[in-house]
């Protein structure tokens, strides 16, 4: 027995004492990636557009001076919250943040589907965990209901464990000592999706609006505190940084707006109304009906790079007028 | 807590030192303890109650059935002990089931309203030590064994934690003599055990859960994908669910042996099978056994007079109880129903075999080879029904890997369809990783026993600094390798 105790301490002390070293030296990459150069973004970039896909399809930085997108499809605003936070602390030349606000952004069930669904939970929190402040950790533990992938996220992000470390493209290259690209990085979003494609289906739009707004009983969800209390946080932030921020309600196509349930609406103008009430630094832009043909729309709510250069030049106009 | 949960590597630890420091009079208390508070750590009642009825019931019911001072008295307390296990098992195997259907009846009637409410149907566990006591009274009732006197040996033979949750079923003969030998520490047990703990956690952690990544991508939307991705995934499917399984059964053996327990090995390289019965005698051999004996046997004698028929209908309804066993879902269903017709047919055409094999006498390694790949087809067709979510998700399966796979073949000769028809939307670095893992396995995992004779030859051949640096660079792997989210085990369900 005394053999076995020993050799197991001793074991058990190897094993640890390696994953300790193994540890320190991915915690260590990790820092050195999140101070990388490819996130600073040149002098001239004074705009950022934030937000989900809406956003993303919508406003075409290309077509907006000095603007750069960090969108990313299905980012909700407690993730938003964060990039901004990290992104604005990186380039204090930023003087505008333009953010998606859309129905759907505020709908309880899809928005907050990251603390019921494992599968959710275990897509975001690898993109995003290591962006997360201390409250936002918090958060997560105490929310989400399968607390496996906090853990994981938990022990990889904040402890350093090399868990699936092969495929963080971000700390390979930085441990090989490659420059880092922007596709690299999980949490950077895409940018500007492009795409010339048109497919306006009824049934396509009836499962997105069954899956934005419908809990598994079919009725409409409510809305989501926890992403309006993370708008707001947004507001603030931008407000200490002394950028000025713009609410963008993307166009949908009348036929998808006309199925999202009625108290959806309300309640997002509700919303809307008291911030703009609360906040009168904040701007709001509503091209939701804005005219635009068929051929124009990648789908029901997205439009495709025809209708983002039509409604990026009315965006950036209004923008002008406005200064 | 099960095999995987950080709670189970202080718990086992725990255990074995309490377990190692008591008195040998009172060892089995401490296991027994353990075993509850393992069960218990489920977090569902009911399950105690059910392992506690169990328990109570058989233990009785067999010494009734010793007791009995007539041949008719024995057959009925032997059959009211039978019933009673059956009906806590069909109770919680299939009681949601009714209740939902019965919902569904009602709601259909009454306008969408629900009677009753929907239960949980939580029954891990439940299914294997039901079986096991059942097994326990057939043997006191044929006079095999003698009834178990001391309740808490008997209590730790039906709920020893290592295999409470998903077996082997342990038959009383092999398990309870083992609890009247006096503990003497083993250090080549625990070091044994420990590495079959390590390999059975690999093979779950590693290459299963990484498996399933790929499996539940395709089966989880099949409309999506047609060809050779469906292929791809059922032929994934048949090692996820193989490495699932047989991982489990090494973490009990492992766990078992460090408390000196020796308990049955539940599979023997099932995917080198020539045949389908040879399948069944490598595939969670103690369920097979049990069937074999409890269901195939006595029906087998029934039908005596209709010969080789006789054996094949035997055959058809024993592997329907097993599918139903499984679940009761049509998929479930025809899974059995089609391992039923493919030992019938086995059965059926003997003669011809027969005949094959005396033309033939030395069959080349070529024939073994085909006889291997077809063995290995026929169970991932029925792999299909067990995996899909629905019938018709099955049927789609069968019918679009064959008519889409020239069109995906198409796709891929152009470099298409990569990501989609290969890699199954995941990231290339997963698919080879899962890939390379098959190929590990297929090197190390020829059956336990074989694992188990290469480390001993590593042992014997590597220097300790050496074999301590691989042993560091396995936990390195698993922490590096590790699929560590969701995951739970499949055969929990059952």
């Amino acid at each position: 027995m005394k053999r076995l105790v020993v050799k197991f301490v001793l074991f058990v002390t190897l094993a640890a004492g390696m994953l300790l070293a193994v540890s320190s030296v991915c915690g260590n990459l990790r820092t050195r990636v999140l101070k990388d150069r490819v996130f600073v973004f040149s002098e001239g970039t004074t705009t950022l557009i934030a937000g989900d896909s809406h956003p993303q399809a919508a406003v075409n930085p290309a077509l907006l001076p000095g603007a750069e997108s960090i969108c990313e499809g299905q980012e909700g605003y407690f993730f938003t919250y964060h990039k901004l936070k990290y992104f604005l602390g990186r380039n204090p030349q930023i003087a505008r943040v333009i953010l998606g606000f859309s129905y759907q952004n505020l709908a309880r069930r899809y928005q907050e589907l990251f603390l019921s669904s494992e599968q959710e939970a275990t897509r975001l929190l690898e993109s995003y965990f290591v962006l997360l402040d201390d409250e936002g950790v918090e958060l997560l533990r105490d929310r989400i209901s399968n607390k496996r992938p906090y853990y994981v996220n938990l022990l990889k992000f904040r402890y350093g464990l090399p868990i699936q470390i092969y495929r963080d493209k971000d700390l390979l290259r930085e441990a090989l000592g490659a420059a880092l690209r922007r596709e690299d990085v999980t949490f950077f979003g895409g940018g500007f999706h492009k795409s010339e494609k048109s497919s306006v289906e009824g049934k396509q739009m009836d499962a997105k609006v069954r899956l934005y707004f419908q809990d598994e009983k079919e009725t409409y969800s409510g809305v989501s505190t926890l992403m309006v209390e993370y708008l707001k946080r947004i507001i603030q932030l931008c407000e200490e940084h002394g950028v000025d921020l713009t609410l963008y309600n993307a166009p949908l196509h009348a036929s998808f707006k006309s199925r999202i349930p009625g108290q959806a609406i309300t309640d997002f103008a509700q919303v809307r109304d008291q911030l703009l009430a609360r906040f009168p630094k904040l701007h709001y832009v509503d091209h939701v009906d804005e005219s635009l043909p068929n051929e124009s729309f990648g789908d029901g709510d997205h439009v495709n790079s025809l209708g983002a250069a039509v409604v990026t030049g009315r965006l950036a106009r209004l923008i002008q007028l406005s200064h | 807590m099960t095999f995987t949960s950080p709670l189970y590597f202080l718990f086992w630890p725990a255990a074995f030192l309490v377990f190692y420091f008591s008195r040998d009079k009172y060892r089995w208390l401490v296991l027994l303890l353990a075993s509850l508070a393992f069960y218990a750590a489920l977090k569902a009642p009911s399950l105690l109650i059910a392992l506690t009825g169990v328990t109570v019931l058989t233990y009785f019911s067999g010494r009734g059935v010793a007791a009995a001072m007539s041949p008719g008295r024995k057959t009925l307390v032997f059959w009211l002990g039978v019933t009673a296990n059956l009906a806590i098992l069909i109770g919680f195997r299939y009681f949601a089931v009714l209740i939902e259907g019965l919902n569904v009846l009602s709601g259909a009637i009454g306008g969408g309203r629900h009677v009753f409410a929907a239960v949980d149907p939580i029954s891990i566990g439940v299914s294997y030590y039901s079986f096991q006591a059942i097994s326990y009274l057939v043997d006191v009732y044929l006079d095999v064994e003698k009834p178990e006197k001391h309740f808490g040996y008997f209590a730790l033979y039906i709920s020893f934690f290592p295999r409470l949750l998903q077996g082997p079923i342990e038959r009383a003969g092999d398990f309870l003599p083992q609890l009247r030998q006096p503990y003497v520490f083993c250090y080549e047990n625990v070091r044994s055990g420990l590495l079959l703990f390590a390999w059975g956690l690999f093979k779950k952690v590693v290459i299963s859960d990484r498996l399933a990544l790929f499996v539940n991508e395709v089966y989880g939307n099949v409309h999506a994908f047609s060809g050779l991705p469906l292929i791809i995934a059922t032929y994934f499917y048949a090692f996820q669910i193989y490495c699932d399984f047989s991982g489990y059964t090494d973490m009990a053996l492992g766990t078992g042996r460090i408390f000196n327990f020796k308990l049955t090995q539940n599979f023997d390289n099932p995917y080198r099978a020539t045949s389908i019965a040879m399948f069944w005698r490598r595939w969670h051999i103690s369920f097979s056994r049990w069937i074999l004996d409890y269901i195939f046997k006595p029906l087998q004698f029934r039908f005596r007079y209709w010969r080789d028929w006789g054996t094949a209908l035997a055959l058809v309804i024993t592997f329907l109880a097993c599918g139903v066993w499984h679940g009761a879902t049509a998929g479930f269903v025809i899974w059995g129903l089609l391992h039923g017709l493919y030992m019938s047919c086995s059965v059926l055409y003997r003669g011809l075999g027969k005949r094959f094999r005396r033309k033939k006498r030395n069959p080349t390694a070529l024939i073994d080879a085909w006889r291997v790949i077809a063995t290995f087809h026929l169970v991932c067709l029925a792999w299909i029904f067990f995996r899909a979510r629905s019938l018709a998700d099955a049927f789609y399966v069968i019918n679009y890997a064959m008519v889409g796979l020239p069109s995906s073949l198409v796709r891929l000769a152009k470099r298409d369809s990569l990501v989609h028809d290969i890699y199954l939307n995941q990231s290339n670095k997963e698919f080879f990783l899962a890939v390379a893992c098959l190929g590990l396995l297929a090197v190390l995992a020829r059956a336990t026993t074989a694992h188990e004779a290469a480390v001993r030859a590593f042992r014997q051949w590597a220097p300790v600094w050496l074999r301590w640096s691989a042993y560091l660079g396995f936990v390195l792997a698993v922490v590096v390798f590790g699929v560590f989210y969701g995951g739970a085990f499949i055969y929990f369900q059952f």
